[in-house]
């Protein structure tokens, strides 16, 4: 079977102007060569720092913005050669939940409207009456209440709102979401709710996630595989439990050691990350990542590291991840409880991330 | 790995009113933009059922009545015909009210439409329409209108044509402005993801989401109509005698400013409330309708 979806050598320069005539000063290198594959029914989570290019690729994958270079097939298709009108009746399998809820849906249309309109765009609901039936139905799979079709979307809290958003993309009976971040705008504990959410609509409908995150708890909790994206390019990807216990990539190791643990005392990584990331309009040269490498060598400045497969599905843009000292303890053991103590990390993170919000 | 069960999520019932009543609350609490709405209000009535609350017939001369001042037959004394002022001033209303509305329906009609093409299409088509915006903008507006209505031939009609026209820049800008920053928002990127065609995103999606600054820009614009549509009348390029508007009653009482100062009055003062309600509204619409006022 052919995978879902198909990536491959996928980018997106903006150009950047300056002065009164607009000339091209220089590009943002936001995507810079990514491949990967999905599968029907898979969640791939793309994980990074912010402006790494993860919410760039969404919308690449997407066709929402054109790609500068690079092949998106979709069921096979070559999404990239279809006309306008072509790619508009595609869009019918494939479908976004953005991150902000209060900024997604359109204040000046009533919730059954706003349903309605993809039903009525791709030819889904023959009559009122079904049309109607569909959006209450709708309403009742993401928790909501069929009669909130004629309310406006300032009627509801963020989680409701989310919630609206999801039934949304559910409305056209996708194969594929992209949720790019669709719970870090939300309440700590609306966000498990809206994961939980996806997670049995994902097995209601055999759909595909693309799981935009920055947020590695989040991520562990609905991934099946995770792609991890600095400056523009995947650095390192792998099955989700994989990657928590055995990330190779510095970064990657960086992420993770920046992950809080709910026990204190729990042995773990220092911090290994300093600094900002640096500008995509200037990529540093060689190993995108040196600049911040604890394990940084000379060679790092120079060649270009490729992402390499290690025949198990875990491919890693370092070459010398081999050699690194091991991690410290970041995966917890296997058992009866890891689905709980995940739960409590999960939490944990959550309240760590509620402190430094307020 | 399945989490079934989703948890009871309770809406709470209404929580807030929708956009409209929530504008109109606010609208309600500004005491200058309810007087300038009571007044705009008055003008209209007074405007459509003129026919009946006109105590004389506003072009029936009478030679023994020639520039008689106030009194209680003709409250607000005769012009230099016998014409009684107070039914000039309710019949040329009408010509007031009709060219600012008529001529702020035009350029609303023609620059809404040029505006949301602009500001959602990008590219050639903006840089076109822009730079003649720009060129129109550079004109002052009374200048174009009264070259536009000279050109166009004197009638309140052409009068109203050309002041529609004059003042479509302003709302080709403004739409357009407002549409480049509603058409970057979540929910119009949302809509072309649903699969909506780019006309319809334009319409249903950005449109409404831009009405607001476009209302209170159409109030004030009707202020400005009237000023222009009395300035036209003045000279001589609107209203056609002896049909009443404020401008031409204007014009015809600077010759009696001396002996009859009641005829420059009162059309002069006619065209101060009206032009200060609709300004007052405008404002008070503004506040009302800008989300970040509290």
């Amino acid at each position: 079977m052919s995978a879902l979806l198909d990536i491959s050598g996928l980018a997106k320069h903006f150009p950047v102007r300056r002065g009164a005539f607009g000339l091209v000063s220089g590009h943002v290198r936001a995507v810079d060569g990514v491949d990967f594959t999905l599968n029907a029914g898979e969640t791939l989570a793309i994980v990074g720092e912010s402006g790494c290019g993860k919410s760039t690729v969404g919308r690449l994958v997407l066709r929402l913005i054109e790609p500068t270079a690079g092949q998106v097939r979709f069921e096979g298709e070559d999404l990239l050669a279809l006309s306008d009108g072509a790619m508009r009746a595609r869009r019918q399998r494939m479908q976004v939940i953005f991150q902000d809820p209060y900024a997604s849906l359109n204040p000046r249309m009533t919730v059954g409207a706003m349903l309605g309109e993809p039903l009525m765009l791709h030819g889904l609901a023959k009559s009122e009456a079904a049309r109607k039936a569909r959006v209450g139905e709708l309403l009742d799979l993401v928790g909501l209440r069929p009669d909130h079709a004629r309310r406006y979307p300032h009627e509801f809290s963020g989680g409701q709102r989310q919630r609206l958003a999801i039934a949304r993309a559910l409305a056209v009976e996708p194969k594929l979401i992209v949720a790019d971040e669709p719970v870090s705008a939300l309440d700590v504990s609306i966000q498990a709710q809206v994961i939980n959410l996806m997670r049995s609509l994902q097995q209601r409908f055999g759909l595909a996630y693309i799981f935009i995150s920055h947020d590695l708890a989040v991520v562990k909790h609905i991934a099946d595989r995770i792609a991890v994206m600095y400056l523009g390019k995947i650095v390192e990807t792998a099955t989700t439990d994989e990657l928590f216990r055995n990330p190779r990539h510095p970064y990657t190791r960086a992420l993770l050691a920046a992950v809080p643990l709910p026990d204190p005392t729990a042995a773990r990584e220092r911090a290994l990350l300093e600094g900002d990331i640096p500008s995509a309009m200037n990529p540093p040269p060689g190993c995108r990542f040196h600049t911040r490498c604890t394990f940084a060598r000379e060679a790092c400045r120079r060649d270009e590291p490729v992402l390499a497969d290690d025949g198990r599905s875990h491919a890693t843009a370092c070459p010398y991840w081999p050699e690194f000292p091991p991690p410290a303890v970041l995966a917890e053991t296997a058992g009866q409880d890891a689905d709980r103590r995940r739960l409590a990390r999960l939490q944990a993170a959550f309240v760590t991330d509620q402190r430094e919000a307020s | 790995m399945t989490a079934t069960a989703l948890p009871d999520v309770t809406v709470a019932d209404a929580t807030e009113e929708n956009p409209w009543a929530r504008a109109w609350r606010r609208l309600k609490r500004r005491k200058g933009a309810m007087v300038g709405l009571v007044i705009v209000a008055l003008l209209v009535l007074v405007a459509v059922f003129a026919p009946w609350v006109a105590p004389y017939d506003p072009i029936a001369t009478s030679w023994s009545l020639v520039r008689k001042p106030p009194s209680w037959a003709h409250w607000l004394g005769t012009d230099e015909v016998g014409r009684d002022v107070l039914s000039r001033i309710i019949w040329g209303a009408r010509a007031s009210l009709s060219a600012g509305l008529v001529s702020v329906g035009i350029a609303l009609g023609v620059g809404v439409p040029l505006g949301l093409l602009a500001g959602y299409a990008g590219g050639w088509i903006d840089s076109v329409l822009s730079r003649i915006v720009d060129a129109m903008l550079a004109v002052p507006f009374l200048i174009l209108a009264i070259a536009l209505a000279a050109f166009l031939g004197p009638s309140l009609t052409n009068a109203m044509i050309a002041i529609g026209v004059t003042a479509t820049p302003i709302f080709v800008r403004l739409t357009r402005g407002q549409t480049l920053a509603a058409k970057v928002e979540d929910y119009v990127e949302a809509a072309r993801a649903v699969g909506n065609p780019h006309w319809r995103i334009a319409l249903r999606h950005v449109l409404p989401n831009i009405v607001p600054p476009l209302l209170v820009q159409a109030s004030l614009a009707i202020a400005g109509a009237i000023i222009a549509e009395a300035a036209l009348s003045f000279l001589g390029l609107g209203q056609q005698p002896p049909s009443p508007s404020w401008g031409s009653m204007l014009n015809s009482a600077q010759r009696f400013i001396a002996q009859a100062p009641w005829m420059a009055f009162w059309p002069g003062f006619a065209i101060f409330f009206a032009v200060l309600s609709f300004n007052l509204l405008g404002d008070g619409l503004r506040d009302a309708l800008d989300p970040r006022h509290k």
